[in-house]
């Protein structure tokens, strides 16, 4: 069965919709706005904690008010770290935990309602991601959403991940570097093979394997725009052209303006590993949205959500089917790499 | 009285250690690219040979059903054994396997008529597995012909050309495929 846009339109999806999630969702709404109140809360009294902590530092600095007057020692200010914790702290576990809750509770019947896909909280091991050689090495790792299931007979996985580098500068500065951000699909692939190839952007002279794996060496092809645009490195010279045929180099090629993104694969394990990095937002106008925070003890949190597969944010409706749709299409794409790369098919191209 | 100090003999000598690594850069690139294509030649015999045995077995197979084909299985035989021989110069060897391979599909093609033959599980199993045989074959000869793209250049261009006439790098042919599979199919033939 095909999955396409055309059946987020019809009415047999709609009345799917009403029966199934809209009563999830006036429970999520319900839930959103206990959520919205509490973090209303949350924040007027995290505000007032360091508005006092503020009056009181000011207030200490001036000689006829300072502390030592009213029998407090100079160490005194130390019973406003723990209110000062909590305030830092409280706002956004409230925004996390409301995301968590809400993926919890709707994206299961969600991605359901358009094919045999479970939502998950089943995520990638790093070492797993290390080994398809397609980002540079990184020490951080958080990941968010995970579907997976089958689509034409395919299996497939999706795993939302955010990779990232910290580095110690000097004694007193780290810096933070992100690796990678978005999607990292698996697919089963429609070809026997034993080794790795991988398939890198073409950065030109500056283009290289990322991690370890001296065994991959550099692959030849012979279309010129494929070429152009993509670096291919193999363990073996004829199993690279034997999974890179002419007519799945131009598929790759389609994949990549699909997305209009600087997509990369490998080919490991009998799975072909797509990654599609998330679109990052130009700074012409700051978008509150997906501005992230990263919060000691919590990890980086957004008011929004992720790039990929966002839900409403706190402040918006959630009895919106035309969002969820949009969480929907952005799906399909995903899985219609199956139909780009003719995944289904076994005719050897 | 010679001067070893002077900056004009200090140019000379830098001017021939530049000089000198550039030939040995080229020296060593011909080498890389005549080993490159050694390693293309012997990855399409190997797949030719695994060819070869999924041949033997679909013949096996075949020859129990088969008893009207009798005229293509024979010539089939004949062939592999041709191919088999030692000393066959490079072109006659692709020649050959050309021919091999198109009586192969011929066979595969009359399979249909043999209901019986059609459904044995070993003979599906050997068919599934000789259409992947030639993926790899087509993709073993994609890679030759990309190495024998780079010796063309090397023979043809100096000062690479220079080393390719020094170890004697002649130039193989490249693998192309036979007149009739770039004729247009008739499906009235077929159907």
């Amino acid at each position: 069965m095909e999955i396409n846009y055309d059946k987020l339109e019809t009415k047999e999806f709609n009345d799917y919709f009403l029966k199934n999630i809209g009563p999830k969702l006036k429970q999520a709404e319900k839930i959103r706005q206990t959520d919205l109140a509490n973090f209303k809360s949350a924040l007027t009294i995290s505000v007032s904690i360091y508005f006092v902590f503020i009056l009181v530092y000011i207030f200490g600095l001036i000689p006829e008010y300072s502390l030592e007057k009213f029998g407090a020692g100079p160490n005194s200010l130390l019973v406003f770290i723990i209110p000062l914790v909590i305030a830092s702290i409280w706002p956004f576990m409230i925004v996390k935990n409301y995301q968590k809750e809400m993926k919890k509770m709707l994206f299961p019947v969600l991605f359901k309602s358009i094919g045999n896909f479970k939502f998950s909280n089943n995520t990638l091991k790093s070492y797993e991601i290390e080994q398809y050689n397609l980002f540079e090495h990184f020490n951080q790792y958080s990941s968010d959403d995970t579907i997976t299931g089958t689509y034409k007979n395919i299996n497939l996985g999706i795993y939302e991940v955010d990779l990232k580098k910290r580095e110690q500068k000097s004694e007193e500065k780290t810096e933070v570097k992100r690796v990678f951000k978005g999607l990292i699909c698996k697919f089963h692939m429609n070809k026997e093979f034993s080794g790795k190839t991988i398939v890198l952007q073409d950065k030109g002279w500056f283009t290289s394997v990322p991690g370890y794996d001296n065994r991959l060496k550099k692959v030849h092809l012979e279309d010129p725009v494929f070429e152009n645009h993509f670096e291919v490195y193999s363990r073996s010279q004829i199993e690279s052209r034997y999974l890179l045929t002419t007519a799945f180099m131009q598929r790759l090629l389609d994949l990549k303006h699909k997305f209009n993104s600087n997509i990369s694969c490998c080919f490991y394990n009998q799975e072909i590993i797509v990654a599609i990095p998330c679109k990052t937002h130009s700074n012409s106008s700051f978008d509150f949205k997906n501005f992230e925070f990263d919060v000691p003890l919590l990890g980086p949190i957004s008011l929004g959500d992720k790039n990929f597969f966002e839900l409403p944010w706190l402040f918006e409706n959630m009895v919106n089917i035309q969002h969820f749709k949009k969480i929907l299409i952005e799906f399909i794409s995903v899985v219609s790499i199956v139909d780009t790369l003719k995944l289904e098919q076994d005719i050897g191209m | 009285m010679e001067c070893i100090g002077c900056p004009q003999i200090n140019l000379v000598l830098i001017g021939l250690v530049v000089i000198s690594f550039i030939l040995f850069g080229a020296y060593t690139s011909v080498i890389r690219k005549r080993n490159n294509l050694l390693e293309a030649k012997s990855g399409i015999d190997v797949q030719l040979q695994k060819r070869q045995n999924v041949i033997t077995n679909i013949l096996t197979i075949a020859k129990k059903f088969m008893e009207h084909e009798k005229g293509l299985l024979t010539e089939i035989t004949e062939l592999r054994t041709s191919v088999a021989k030692p000393n066959v110069a490079q072109k006659e060897k692709f020649d050959l396997e050309n021919q091999l391979g198109l009586k192969v599909n011929q066979l595969m093609l009359q399979v249909e008529n043999y209901p019986d033959l059609k459904s044995d599980q070993t003979m599906i199993q050997a068919m599934k597995t000789y259409n992947e045989i030639e993926e790899n074959i087509a993709a073993a000869r994609r890679f030759y012909n990309s190495s024998i793209k780079e010796v063309k250049n090397a023979v043809e261009i100096p000062p690479t050309s220079f080393f390719a006439y020094l170890v004697n790098l002649s130039k193989f042919p490249f693998y192309e495929a036979d007149a009739s599979a770039a004729k247009p199919v008739n499906a009235a033939d077929f159907l």
